[in-house]
């Protein structure tokens, strides 16, 4: 359906605005041909209504060819042989009508007077023709715009889902479910050590809360979250996990966004370490390359070990989230090499007032 | 003595985690007619016990790097003892 008909009100006003057109065009032909306006309208209203008809379609025309995107040739071309089409139809349709006026109401030569007044009548009718090819045009800029605002919108959304799976990811039920059956057997066998795994399943569980509602951490809270972490995994994992960090202390006030780097670790644990027999060193690095924060995050995988089928949906996450807070300031980049799988992400370097 | 030994339960334990393998065996010595006869941590050194130890009973982990509690399953073929899934596997847990 045309869009300017598609509701009963765009038709009324559309009328109403056919009607003052036609009404002025009668009246400037009676000013121009003396002739009585009222024998005016009765002669052109029914041909500029049919002028309407014919020229809406090209609505069609235009989507077909949009501006930009046609070449100028071929838009010339389409819209004059259209509008030849349309002025020749007009011109058989008003001779016609006229000559049925000339039957039916003598003695006012109506053909006389459609012929004297044919030239205004051809200029008013390919205005009409450019004015409504124009807001066709119109209409379909203004429709992209609101297409790419809908676009943004979508992508923004598409961000604060990506932040709600992280948090979800945080406190995943499956997580809790197996530390608790670690502690259970913990408990079992040394108090002492059952303490301490609570009070490390604790500030784990503290670090993610509350972070969850800021927009900033440093890199040293974050860093401290991942050993609280792989604290707890050490419990299950036994001397399978050994982990590495070397961090550059300077880093350590860099604002990050937080449980940005939970994900790959949880990861790199899930996928790599848990996939190998003997397990493995999961390793940590931050430091500074040329201007950038660099955190590196490797760990030995085995493909036919691994126990889970791979989302990747942890590291599209992170990387959705990055986005949203860097734009193409920041990169995650994955690399398998050699039975080891290195996360390295790129972000720039922002203290506390600059972020 | 001898006597009672001999009848005996024969267990193997098998799980990939540490604290697990303990937490079983902690559980498991309480009861005087079972014997533990080895604990594994793996599929591959499971398979291997099984077949040396030959125990009556297993406990055995399901999710396990390289081989799972399935595939041990499988590799024993007709060796296999009387199994008891130990899983925290929240899909395999009853």
């Amino acid at each position: 359906m045309h869009p300017f008909i598609n509701s009963t009100n765009k038709v009324l006003v559309l009328l109403a605005g056919w009607l003052l057109l036609t009404f002025s065009i009668s009246g400037l032909i009676s000013s121009i041909t003396d002739a009585n306006i009222f024998d005016c309208l009765i002669l052109f209203l029914p041909p500029y209504f049919l002028c309407l008809v014919f020229i809406l379609p090209n609505y069609y025309v235009c989507r077909g060819l949009p501006l930009g995107q046609t070449p100028w040739m071929t838009l010339l071309a389409s819209h004059t042989l259209t509008l030849i089409v349309i002025v020749g139809m007009w011109v058989l349709a008003g001779e016609a009508y006229a000559a049925m006026l000339d039957s039916i109401a003598p003695p006012l030569q109506w053909s006389l007077l459609f012929d004297t007044s044919l030239y205004t009548n051809l200029a008013l009718v390919v205005l009409q023709f450019e004015i409504v090819m124009l807001v066709h045009y119109l209409f379909f800029a203004t429709e992209k715009t609101r297409n790419l605002e809908q676009a943004a919108l979508k992508q923004k959304l598409l961000i604060s889902q990506a932040e709600l799976q992280a948090l979800k990811a945080t406190v995943h039920p499956h997580f809790l479910f197996n530390s608790l059956n670690t502690l259970a057997n913990i408990a079992l066998s040394d108090p002492q050590q059952a303490h301490r795994f609570c009070l490390l399943i604790a500030e784990f569980l503290r670090y993610s809360v509350a972070y969850s509602k800021k927009s900033s951490a440093t890199l040293g809270d974050e860093l401290e979250h991942i050993q609280n972490y792989l604290g707890i995994e050490r419990e299950r994992f036994g001397e399978r996990l050994k982990t590495s960090f070397e961090v550059d202390e300077n880093l350590r006030d860099t604002v990050v966004p937080p449980l940005i780097l939970f994900p790959v670790v949880e990861n790199a644990i899930k996928h790599g370490i848990d996939s190998c027999i003997e397990g493995g060193t999961l390793s940590v690095i931050a430091r500074e390359h040329e201007g950038t924060l660099v955190v590196e995050v490797s760990n030995p995988v085995d493909e036919l070990g691994r126990k889970l089928r791979g989302t990747g949906h942890g590291l599209s996450s992170v990387q959705g989230r990055l986005k949203s807070h860097y734009g193409e300031r920041a990169i995650l980049k994955t690399n398998r090499l050699e039975g080891q799988f290195v996360v390295k992400l790129y972000l720039p370097i922002l203290s506390e007032a600059e972020s | 003595m001898t006597d009672t030994s001999a009848e005996k339960i024969t267990v193997l334990i098998v799980d990939d985690e540490p604290h697990a393998r303990q937490g079983l065996q902690t559980a498991l010595s309480k009861f005087e007619q079972l014997e533990i006869v080895g604990l594994c941590e793996n599929g591959l050194q499971a398979v291997k016990a099984v077949n040396e130890l030959k125990p009556q009973l297993l406990f055995l982990d399901i999710q396990m790097p390289k081989l799972d509690g399935f595939d041990v399953l499988e590799l024993l073929g007709e060796q296999t003892p009387f199994v008891i899934f130990v899983t925290a596997f929240d899909e395999y847990a009853v």
